[in-house]
């Protein structure tokens, strides 16, 4: 039953930490403008390639110490014709990188341009980005600021969902990014451990580039996380930047989703195995190994192991004793509402503007079925007496069958929401696509949160069978709308 | 922009996000406050 705490115990940890952000970092007042080599790896990204370049030049940055390199991995559609337009149009400032020979992925599509980039010697500073995301104007400055201390050896910016009109799965990864990157990355400063250093806005200093090889690592699914954990490993601080906003494209159905997840969770698990050695040695790995930082990535990683072993173990003590089953249920949702309303009021607080936007995917999250245990178990009466009132006067006994039923449907919830959104995730993969709308009442019913940790135990299958790694690029149209 | 113009407009901005993020602590210190009456009066009534 403490198991099934851990996670609730973490995210008050990390909300908690979050808001301490402002009184134990300070922004740097002086600007800092080194030569930064803006790095995309770009494989046919005809509809979103023209309008980031065109955003990066418009950057609040000195023009002269601004290069950006987009390296075209064999990309078959007018990727290069527009890269190339762009090239001409600001000579010296837009390059040209083809790979003849691509499709090997993102990282050595991204090590293609390190290599070029390393040769000529310019920059001081490498920024790797993805092809859709929209930089705001005051964006780069704001991170590079932060280089001023030699510490600090690398940053990353807010990424938000940018999609306008944006779906209900849009508004769900909007919220979601408040609570993982708002606030998370916000805690993650405050105890001097970053975890991930954002794929789509990776600004590294020259010598933490070179600390972690000169590339980016090609043996696993999460380079992002490989490259942020080496970085600090080498003795650099790693600082996330709340107010440099970045505009990207996320998915906008459950099964582009799904691949994109997967895709994360398969890296996180690689990223747990290789860094083995990290995990609670303060000694060797500094703040990476505290039991603060620990608890934050656990608490992810094991979601799926604390949901089975929660559910089993009420499940088990209702046979063994119902009455404390009963309590102990009771407790673990109390708790549970608690971590509920600090979550999801602290998201609203930190990110005011996506929360008028995405305030009922924040309500939610956890889904209605455990919204319903929520109530229950902030006010069991509501139930006991109020509902059951109702039943009888219905002619329905509620202390028969029925109830027991209830009951055990409720313990055993946190374990079968993930079957629930696996389910769904399947139906999505058979629907034609005109009618995968029609699954998003059974993701406000299943909650968008059970979808993602039955994402990461399905990484853990796929791990454990050691499936392919492939690089299934999200699908992205430029749906970024006008965003300021 | 210049390089003047934007020394001068970094220092205020960095200022005002502190600023921001010390009214940020302040709203969660009073969602605490709250969660801790909403777990009393639970406690009270049930």
């Amino acid at each position: 039953m403490l198991v099934g705490a851990i996670p609730l115990i973490a995210g008050c940890y990390q909300f908690l930490l979050a808001s301490f952000h402002g009184l134990r970092r300070t922004t740097p007042r002086e600007p800092f403008y080194p030569r930064v080599a803006i790095v995309i790896p770009a494989w046919n990204e005809a509809a979103v390639i023209e309008r980031t370049i065109e955003q990066l030049l418009a950057l609040e940055y000195p023009g002269d110490r601004l290069r950006v390199y987009v390296v075209d991995d064999a990309s078959t559609d007018e990727t290069p014709q527009k890269v190339l337009a762009k090239a001409e149009l600001h000579p010296g400032t837009v390059f040209h990188l083809r790979r003849e020979k691509g499709g090997e992925g993102k990282a050595h599509t991204i090590n293609h341009g390190l290599r070029i980039i390393r040769a000529e010697g310019w920059y001081e500073a490498v920024l790797v980005i993805d092809a859709d995301v929209i930089f705001t104007p005051p964006s780069l400055r704001r991170m590079t600021r932060h280089l001023a201390d030699e510490q600090v050896g690398a940053v990353t910016g807010y990424i938000k969902e940018g999609s306008r009109p944006g779906n209900w799965m849009n508004r769900f990864v909007s919220f979601e990014y408040v609570t993982a990157q708002a606030a998370a990355r916000r805690a993650q400063n405050v105890l001097g451990a970053q975890a991930c250093l954002a794929g789509g806005a990776q600004l590294l200093r020259r010598q933490s580039l070179d600390a972690v090889g000169g590339q980016i690592d090609t043996a696993t699914l999460a380079e992002d996380t490989v490259t942020t954990l080496g970085v600090q490993l080498a003795g650099k601080r790693v600082v996330f930047e709340p107010n440099a906003i970045v505009w990207a494209e996320e998915p906008r159905e459950i099964t582009g989703l799904w691949k994109q997840r997967l895709r994360w969770g398969r890296g996180n698990v690689q990223v747990t195995r290789r860094f083995r050695r990290i995990w609670l040695r303060r000694g060797s790995a500094g703040s990476l190994g505290g039991i603060g930082f620990a608890l934050i990535w656990f608490s992810v990683f094991l979601m799926p192991v604390f949901m089975l072993t929660s559910s089993g173990a009420l499940l088990g003590l209702w046979f063994l004793d119902r009455g404390t089953s009963l309590e102990v249920f009771r407790t673990l949702w109390f708790l549970n509402v608690v971590t509920y309303l600090f979550v999801t009021l602290s998201s609203f607080s930190i990110d005011p503007a996506t929360a008028r936007r995405t305030w009922r995917e924040g309500i939610f999250f956890p889904g209605l079925v455990a919204l319903l245990i929520i109530l229950y178990a902030l006010y069991p009466p509501l139930f006991e007496d109020t509902f059951a009132g109702w039943l009888r006067d219905a002619g329905i006994d509620p202390a028969d069958g029925l109830a027991t039923g209830i009951l055990l449907f409720a313990y055993v919830w946190l374990s079968a929401s993930m079957l629930a959104a696996w389910l769904l995730k399947l139906l999505d993969s058979v629907l034609p696509r005109r009618l995968r709308g029609l699954l998003a009442p059974g993701i406000y019913i299943v909650g968008y949160g059970p979808l993602l940790c039955a994402i990461t135990a399905a990484a853990y299958v796929k791990e454990a069978r050691g499936a392919e790694m492939r690089w299934d690029k999200t699908e992205k149209v430029g749906a970024v709308g006008e965003l300021t | 922009m210049t390089l003047p113009d934007l020394i001068d407009s970094g220092d205020l901005e960095a200022r005002e996000q502190d600023r921001a993020e010390r009214r940020l602590f302040v709203r969660q210190l009073l969602l605490i406050l709250l969660i801790a009456l909403v777990v009393a009066l639970r406690v009270w009534l049930v």
